[in-house]
Formats: structure tokens, C-alpha cells, sequence
């Protein structure tokens, strides 16, 4: 049992992660369907596609933010938010200790960071979790939304961090501490595309392929 | 009179034997510890027991090598104390194939994880079970 989940364990739920992906996917793919465009999202007039180099419409959109996004609403939240989520994804991916374990498992592995610059995502990422805590229990209108499964996938997706820094300080019993890492990180895995954790696809199809007032692109599809 | 001179001597020698099994267990332990390829170290050196990886089990020539064509013509009667090359520093450095790094890595992680799946006696597989902070 201990050895299954150090083990194969955790290749099997790194498949159930990529496999219940792709089959959101393809359920968000059979529910919705191409409809005649109802409104126009402007900037992006359908008419006329802008004819303009890349980073000349990224320049664009960065200057846009100025005036119409949550960046102008809620600025300090949106900072914590994207940190929150950059250090989520680039920490465990350039981690060196996975990628050692990585190299040793597949022959394959990512460039890593130093261990004292990981550590350091680690803490920021613990932050900004220990503060969408307590935004949920004492700003009353995000608590009045709050249900208790919010609570537990926030604990889904902070648990691989808090356990991840204590096995690396060698903080409490070792062999424990990593145990623990290694469940809390299968358990990530298997929760996301299952969850509201699958906004890591989602969010990308909501805003470039459905088509309202919060879309990137010219979205098309409606359900 | 004589019982309690027994009891003594039995305790000296018990006192001893301890003492001496403990220096030699920490004689056979070795320090791997090689801050000059390791220029910026991450984590702290290994202690590494030798002796109990020797005690029943693996060949010499089941971690100490020296290949040609393709295979291990390691002499055994160099294994001595104090040859600088059978150091795996010795072939395995910053600019090498395999690096000193993972020349550990490699060969200390497979076995012990081999071990672990064979159900067999074995060792630290994940990093703070090696380096330990102090
Ligand atoms: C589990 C792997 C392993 C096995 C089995 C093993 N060794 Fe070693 N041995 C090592 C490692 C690792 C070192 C450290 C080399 C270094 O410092 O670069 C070492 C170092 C040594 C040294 C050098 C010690 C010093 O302080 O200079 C000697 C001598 C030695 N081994 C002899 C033997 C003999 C003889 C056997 C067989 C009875 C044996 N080893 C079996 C891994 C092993
Ligand atoms: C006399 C030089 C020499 C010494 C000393 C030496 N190695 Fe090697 N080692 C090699 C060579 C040559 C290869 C083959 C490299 C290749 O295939 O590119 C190799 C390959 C390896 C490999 C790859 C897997 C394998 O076994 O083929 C590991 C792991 C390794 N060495 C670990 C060690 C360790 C640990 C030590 C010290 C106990 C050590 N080596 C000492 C020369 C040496
Ligand atoms: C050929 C297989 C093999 C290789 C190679 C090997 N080990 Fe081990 N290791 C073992 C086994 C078996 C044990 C369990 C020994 C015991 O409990 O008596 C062990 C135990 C250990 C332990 C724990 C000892 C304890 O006090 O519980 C450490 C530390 C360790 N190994 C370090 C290393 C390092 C460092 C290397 C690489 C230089 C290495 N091992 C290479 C088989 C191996
Ligand atoms: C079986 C024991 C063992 C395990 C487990 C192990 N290492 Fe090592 N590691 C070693 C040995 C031995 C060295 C060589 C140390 C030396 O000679 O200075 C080493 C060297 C290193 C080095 C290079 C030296 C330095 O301080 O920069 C790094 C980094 C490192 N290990 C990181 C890790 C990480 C991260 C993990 C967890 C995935 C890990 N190790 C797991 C035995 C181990
Ligand atoms: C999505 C899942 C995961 C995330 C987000 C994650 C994150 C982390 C973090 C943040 C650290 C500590 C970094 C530091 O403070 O320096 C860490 C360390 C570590 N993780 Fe993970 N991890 C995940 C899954 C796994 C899995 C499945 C394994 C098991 C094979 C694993 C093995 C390790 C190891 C061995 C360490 C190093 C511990 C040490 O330094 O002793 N992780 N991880």
C-alpha cells in the first residue's frame, strides 16, 4: 500500500489528470456548437479583422487594461491572484527535486531553479493562499458565496505547497512529511478535472471560444 | 568478593565493545562531500555507510567500475583506501557524460528503488532521507 502510492500510484493519477482533461474537453466540444454571432464583441470587429503585427495588439491590450479590466477594479487582488497562479504552475514544474526523481523515473526532465528561488515561490504561493483564506472567512460578501467545498479545493491545491516546504526544511518526521507531499499532490491530480480546479482548462474556453462580454477572442460557440 | 570483580570486568568489556563497534561503524561510514565540483552547493554532503552496503548483497563491482568495451574490467585488488582512482570523482566530474551528480544519483536512487519494489532491505529513496540538514 505504502509503496503503491510512492510508486505507481502516482503515475496512475498524472493519467487520470491528462485523460479526465481531454474528456472535459471533448464534452465541452459535443455540448456546445458554432451559432450565428448575435452581438459583436467590440474591439474585434468580425468584419473587419484588425490587420496588425502581434505585439502591436499586445501593446494595445496592455494599454486597454488601464481603462476597462479587473486590473483597474480590484488591482491588489488580481496581483495576489496572478502570482498566486504563475508560482502554482512554475514551481512544481521546475522544482529540482521532482525533476531528479523525474530524470531517474522517464529519462526525462525540466531546467530547474535554484532550490532557495523555489522555496521562495513556495512561501509567496502559501501567502496568497493564507489570504483567499481569510478573504473567505471575514470579507462578508465573499463569504455569503463561500460553501464548504470551497474551503476543501483551496486545502487541495495549498496542501502539495505546505507539505512540499516541510519535507524540504526537513521539518517533523521526514518519511511522514513526504508521504503526505506525495498524497496530497495525487490527490491535486486526480481533483482537477472533476472539480472547479478544471477552470485551469475552462477558463481558456470560456474566454476565447464562448462568445460574451468576458471574451479575449471572437467567441463563437454557445451552448 | 570474585563475582563482583566479574561483574565489573563483564561491564568494562561490554562498555568497550560498544565503544569500539561504534568507531568502527563510524569509520566505515564515508563523508561524500565534494564542494570543489559542486562550486555552489545546494544541499548538505551524504553520509554514505559503506559498511552496511558491503555486509551480504551487492559485489564491489556492483557500484565500483571501470569499463572497457563496454564492460566492468575493474580490478578488485585496487580497491584500497586512499586510491584516488577509484574516487568516482575520479571519472565523474563537471565535464564528464555523466556527471558527479547523477553518477550518485543514478546509481544510489535505482538500486535503493529496485530494492523497495523487490521488497527487499533497502534506502532512502526521496532526498531528505540522504541530505540531511543539520
Ligand atoms: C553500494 C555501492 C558500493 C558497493 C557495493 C561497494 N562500494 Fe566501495 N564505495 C562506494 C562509494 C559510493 C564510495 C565513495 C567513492 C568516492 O568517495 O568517490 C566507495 C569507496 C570505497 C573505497 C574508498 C574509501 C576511501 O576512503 O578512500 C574503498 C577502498 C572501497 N569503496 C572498497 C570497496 C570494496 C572492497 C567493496 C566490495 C567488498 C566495495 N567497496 C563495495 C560504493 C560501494
Ligand atoms: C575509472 C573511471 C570511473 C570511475 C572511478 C567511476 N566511473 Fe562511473 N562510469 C565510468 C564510465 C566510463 C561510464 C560509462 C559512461 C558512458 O556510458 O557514457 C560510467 C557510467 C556510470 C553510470 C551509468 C550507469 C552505468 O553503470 O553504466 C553510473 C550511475 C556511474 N558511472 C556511477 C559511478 C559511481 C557511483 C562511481 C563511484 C563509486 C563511479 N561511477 C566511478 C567511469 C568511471
Ligand atoms: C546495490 C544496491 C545499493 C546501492 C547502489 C546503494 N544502496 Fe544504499 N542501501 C541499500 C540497501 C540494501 C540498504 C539497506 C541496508 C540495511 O538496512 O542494512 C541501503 C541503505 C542505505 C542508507 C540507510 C542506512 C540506514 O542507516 O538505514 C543510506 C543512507 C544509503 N543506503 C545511502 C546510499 C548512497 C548515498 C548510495 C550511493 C552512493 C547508495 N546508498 C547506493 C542498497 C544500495
Ligand atoms: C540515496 C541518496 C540520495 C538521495 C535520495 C538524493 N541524493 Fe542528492 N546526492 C547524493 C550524493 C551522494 C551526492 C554527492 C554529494 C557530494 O559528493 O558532495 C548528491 C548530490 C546532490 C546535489 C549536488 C550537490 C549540491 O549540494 O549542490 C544536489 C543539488 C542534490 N544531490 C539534490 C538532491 C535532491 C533534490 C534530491 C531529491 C530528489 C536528492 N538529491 C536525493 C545522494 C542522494
Ligand atoms: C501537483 C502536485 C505537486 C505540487 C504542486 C508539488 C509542489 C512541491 C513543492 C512546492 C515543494 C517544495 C519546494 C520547496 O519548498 O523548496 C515540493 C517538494 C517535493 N516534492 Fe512535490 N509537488 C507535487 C507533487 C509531487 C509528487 C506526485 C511527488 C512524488 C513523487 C513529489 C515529490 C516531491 C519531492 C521529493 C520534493 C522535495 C522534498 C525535499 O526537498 O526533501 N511532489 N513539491
Amino acid at each position: 500500500m505504502y509503496e503503491f502510492i510512492r510508486g505507481p500510484m502516482v503515475s496512475i493519477s498524472f493519467m487520470i489528470f491528462i485523460i479526465g482533461l481531454l474528456y472535459q474537453a471533448f464534452k465541452f466540444f459535443a455540448l456546445t456548437r458554432k451559432k450565428e454571432l448575435i452581438f459583436i464583441n467590440l474591439p474585434f470587429n468580425p468584419d473587419k479583422p484588425p490587420r496588425k503585427q502581434w505585439f502591436q495588439r499586445v501593446v494595445e491590450w496592455f494599454l486597454s487594461l488601464r481603462k476597462r479590466t479587473v486590473w483597474r477594479v480590484h488591482p491588489v487582488m488580481t496581483g495576489i491572484t496572478c502570482i498566486f497562479h504563475i508560482s502554482l504552475f512554475i514551481t512544481p514544474l521546475f522544482l529540482l527535486g521532482h525533476n531528479i526523481l523525474l530524470d531517474e523515473a522517464w529519462g526525462m526532465h525540466f531546467w530547474s531553479f535554484p532550490e532557495s528561488f523555489s522555496d521562495g515561490l513556495t512561501w509567496a504561493d502559501l501567502l496568497c493562499g493564507a489570504i483567499f483564506l481569510f478573504r473567505r472567512i471575514f470579507v462578508r460578501r465573499v463569504r455569503v458565496i463561500t460553501t464548504l467545498y470551497d474551503y476543501i479545493v483551496l486545502l487541495i491545491t495549498v496542501a502539495p505547497f505546505l507539505t512540499g516546504t516541510f519535507a524540504y526544511h526537513q521539518w517533523f518526521e521526514y518519511q511522514t512529511v513526504i508521504f503526505l507531499h506525495i498524497v496530497a499532490g495525487e490527490v491535486m491530480f486526480i481533483a482537477t478535472p472533476f472539480t472547479k480546479l478544471g477552470h485551469m482548462l475552462f477558463f481558456f474556453f470560456y474566454r476565447f471560444f464562448i462568445g460574451s462580454e468576458y471574451s479575449f477572442g471572437r467567441g463563437t460557440r454557445m451552448w | 568478593m570474585i563475582p563482583k570483580y566479574n561483574l565489573m570486568i563483564l561491564l568494562i568489556a561490554a562498555l568497550l565493545s560498544i565503544t569500539t563497534t561504534d568507531l568502527m561503524a563510524q569509520q566505515d561510514s564515508l563523508l561524500l562531500n565534494h564542494p570543489e565540483i559542486f562550486l555552489n552547493r545546494q544541499r548538505p554532503p551524504v553520509t554514505f555507510p559503506h559498511n552496511r552496503h558491503v555486509e551480504g548483497g551487492p559485489s564491489c563491482k556492483d557500484c565500483h567500475h571501470q569499463y572497457k568495451n563496454g564492460e566492468n574490467s575493474l580490478d578488485e585488488s585496487t580497491l584500497q583506501e586512499g586510491n584516488p582512482e577509484i574516487r568516482c570523482s575520479a571519472c565523474h566530474h563537471s565535464r564528464s557524460g555523466i556527471h558527479l551528480r547523477e553518477a550518485f544519483h543514478y546509481q544510489c536512487l535505482s538500486c535503493h528503488k529496485k530494492n523497495e519494489k523487490e521488497r527487499k532491505k533497502t534506502g532512502p529513496r526521496f532526498c531528505g532521507g540522504c541530505h540531511l540538514w543539520n
